[in-house]
């Protein structure tokens, strides 16, 4: 097996710990960091479709997610710019207000997983902070997340305020959370809801096209 | 690294309980004793210094006989089974098997959901389920209503052998009838030595509450004991209307029952492998029905399953997964799993009903893929909360540390799927989603995944030349009962002579 079939390999079963060392053998057998991309992001895809069917678990998926960024963060001085942003940037975080951060924290890493650079902003976050991460990543979605009724408002905020940023039409929002429906969702403005990582995955690879 | 895990046990009887019904059971036997109307049973039975009056089928039994046959029985039973994989050992102190329900006549159709009587064409798809299902672990038929009633219990075992590698158990009609099944044992098997290591057949043969027992049930006793085939001893005690009202009052009688039937097998073969199976149902006081599912019978199941493991030391097979409810509704749930989780909480070693509705009288083949999660959550329970360091996690929490997650340590990837039991056929989804995919309930998966299995579920097939022996077997049944030598009936002296010619011939 040569060392980008190793390095798919290392992805679908998860060997975070022994995957820095294989990108610098794949990088030292002279392939090209793009190719060893490829392999990182075609195991990944494996891995999503493995867990579409119920072959492979939320954790399982989560360790993969987390062996191809190793390989990633070893192979990322070598790539080209347009190679580095992968499939997309994604902005992430709960609102403000709320203070709920494992599904939120679930779904970032789901995305990391779908092969997006993810930038988590954690709990609590006000519309000011949105708006400043937005400027400062230039991401491709803001996702936000909410589990309170109470918290659901700050969502309308947040959205309002990236408007009158004027950053609104260069993002799309998705949105979710337990009280979150689609309807909501169209009624704030927002361009998608999810009800489960999975979903919000599939939707962000649609909305980026 | 030491364990520290707790297995559950649930007791429902003091140990001075145990011992009053015990002591009692050989009062009943010793002062009113049991009507056996067999001669051959009879005729060990005197041997062994049990007492009789002439002319009589009254049998009363002398405490020390009962109380040194019940030092014979085996505490462990083996179950073999057409793919070794699947033998399966029931013993004392171990996990529980199960089986689906027998003996019953009505069937949900599984793509009608409307009641009608079984039919032949319903045997291939239950018993495909019962040996695709993991958590069935050996089976046990429905009873078609359209065929030679006289010899279907030999048909069904045919059915059984082509479609299913697991063990098989059989209720046999007719004590005649389980000479043919142990001829087709005995042809799959390849002797009566193989059949008397991994017996691939169990039989249960009943007592008739309040103490009695018919020829055709000691018939099927003396056929297989010489085979080492494992009996499901039973006895159905209706409470208030063949034994007496109270839980304690039908513990009793169906005890005294099983020591009658344990003392007649241990006497004609010391060493007989047995379980001790009471279907008990208690007189409802305003229908006048038999019922099963109320929540005292599972009570008495449980102490019985008790007694088994603690005072007698011999395996227990009891129900169950029953419910006396119509459809798979609130009702059969509640009292199914009541019924499950107390004998198994107190040690029973075989949870027999599976797919039972309606009093024992209906199966429903949805019930039974329900009942495939229910058995394995309960085995979960069984299984207890493991403690040992590495399972603790402490070295997890100090990893993560406040404020931190789980999600992607590596206790977390090695536990998820070993310490908890994923049911098939419930709902995990937020609302939307599950109104997405069609707004199934419970039933509707099980449905689907019954479908499922029936479509994919194939076992290795039989030789096409043992498969012909088979038929002629159950040609000659068919025969015989032309012939009149077999007939339905519960009873009948000429099938007691004809068993009696068949065990001195030398089997």
């Amino acid at each position: 097996m040569d060392s980008l079939e190793k390095t798919f390999q290392f992805v679908v079963e998860g060997h975070w710990k022994e995957m820095p060392d294989l990108a610098k053998e794949a990088l030292d057998a002279g392939n090209q960091s793009g190719d060893i991309l490829k392999a990182l992001v075609s195991g990944m895809d494996t891995v999503s479709e493995e867990w579409r069917v119920g072959n492979m678990f939320i954790p399982e998926v989560l360790i993969s997610a987390k062996a191809m960024h190793a390989g990633m963060d070893i192979i990322r001085p070598h790539l080209s710019a347009a190679d580095v942003k992968l499939r997309g940037v994604v902005v992430i975080g709960t609102v403000q207000g709320d203070l709920h951060d494992i599904g939120k924290s679930l779904v970032g890493m789901m995305m990391e997983g779908g092969g997006f650079q993810v930038y988590d902003l954690g709990v609590d976050v006000s519309a000011a902070k949105f708006v400043e991460a937005v400027k400062e990543h230039e991401p491709d979605i803001v996702g936000m997340s909410s589990l309170l009724t109470t918290t659901l408002p700050f969502m309308r905020d947040t959205i309002r305020s990236l408007e009158e940023a004027g950053l609104r039409d260069s993002i799309k929002i998705l949105i979710g959370g337990a009280p979150v429906t689609p309807e909501f969702a169209e009624s704030i403005g927002a361009d998608g809801y999810a009800p489960d990582g999975a979903t919000a995955v599939d939707m962000a690879h649609e909305l980026v096209g | 690294m030491t364990n520290s895990t707790l297995k559950p046990k649930l007791r429902l009887l003091s140990d001075e309980g145990m011992a009053k019904i015990h002591q009692q059971s050989l009062e009943v036997l010793e002062n009113v004793g049991m009507n056996i109307n067999h001669k051959r049973s009879l005729e060990v039975l005197g041997e062994a210094g049990a007492k009789m009056e002439k002319d009589s089928t009254r049998v009363r039994f002398p405490k020390k006989l009962v109380e040194d046959s019940l030092k014979l029985v085996p505490d462990r039973v083996v179950y073999g089974a057409r793919d070794p994989e699947h033998d399966l050992v029931a013993e004392i102190g171990g996990d529980f098997h199960t089986r689906p329900l027998t003996g019953g006549e009505g069937y949900i159709d599984l793509e009608t959901q409307e009641w009608r009587k079984v039919l032949t064409k319903d045997l291939v798809e239950w018993i495909t389920l019962a040996d695709g299902l993991e958590n069935v672990d050996y089976v046990a038929s429905i009873y078609p209503d359209d065929m030679n009633l006289a010899t279907r219990d030999v048909y069904i075992l045919r059915m059984m052998l082509e479609y299913s590698v697991k063990h098989l158990e059989v209720q046999p009609y007719t004590g005649t009838g389980v000479r043919y099944m142990v001829e087709m044992i005995k042809a799959v098997q390849g002797g009566s030595d193989e059949v008397k290591k991994r017996p691939l057949l169990s039989v249960l043969t009943s007592a008739l509450t309040p103490l009695q027992f018919l020829p055709y049930a000691l018939d099927i006793l003396f056929t297989v004991g010489p085979l080492n085939i494992p009996i499901e001893m039973n006895t159905m005690p209706i409470a208030g209307a063949t034994a007496p009202m109270s839980p304690a009052g039908t513990l009793l009688l169906a005890n005294a029952e099983m020591l009658a039937g344990i003392t007649i097998a241990q006497s004609a073969f010391p060493g007989m492998p047995l379980m001790y199976a009471v279907r008990n149902l208690m007189l409802d006081a305003w229908t006048g029905l038999s019922l099963q599912g109320r929540v005292e019978t599972s009570m008495i199941a449980g102490a019985m399953a008790q007694m088994c493991a603690e005072l007698y030391k011999m395996p227990s097979n009891l129900f169950g997964a029953v419910s006396d409810a119509m459809v798979t509704d609130a009702q059969s749930i509640m009292e199914r799993t009541i019924k499950v989780l107390l004998p198994a909480l107190a040690g029973t070693n075989v949870i027999a009903g599976l797919g039972h509705m309606e009093h024992c009288y209906t199966y429903d083949p949805v019930q039974l893929v329900l009942d495939d999660d229910l058995i394995g959550m309960v085995r979960r329970i069984m299984r207890g909360i493991e403690i040992n360091d590495d399972v603790l996690g402490l070295d997890a929490i100090l990893r993560v540390g406040p404020g931190g997650n789980f999600l992607t340590d590596d206790h977390t990837l090695k536990y998820f799927k070993t310490e908890y039991f994923t049911p098939k056929s419930t709902n995990r989804w937020v609302r939307n989603v599950w109104k997405s995919k069609g707004e199934k309930d419970a039933n509707e998966l099980a449905r689907e995944r019954a479908r499922k299995i029936l479509a994919e579920h194939r076992v290795e097939p039989l030789d096409p030349k043992l498969l012909a022996e088979l038929d002629k077997i159950v040609a000659a049944a068919d025969k015989a009962a032309a012939d009149g030598e077999l007939t339905h009936a519960h009873g009948g002296g000429s099938i007691g002579s004809l068993v009696e010619q068949y065990i001195t011939e030398g089997k």
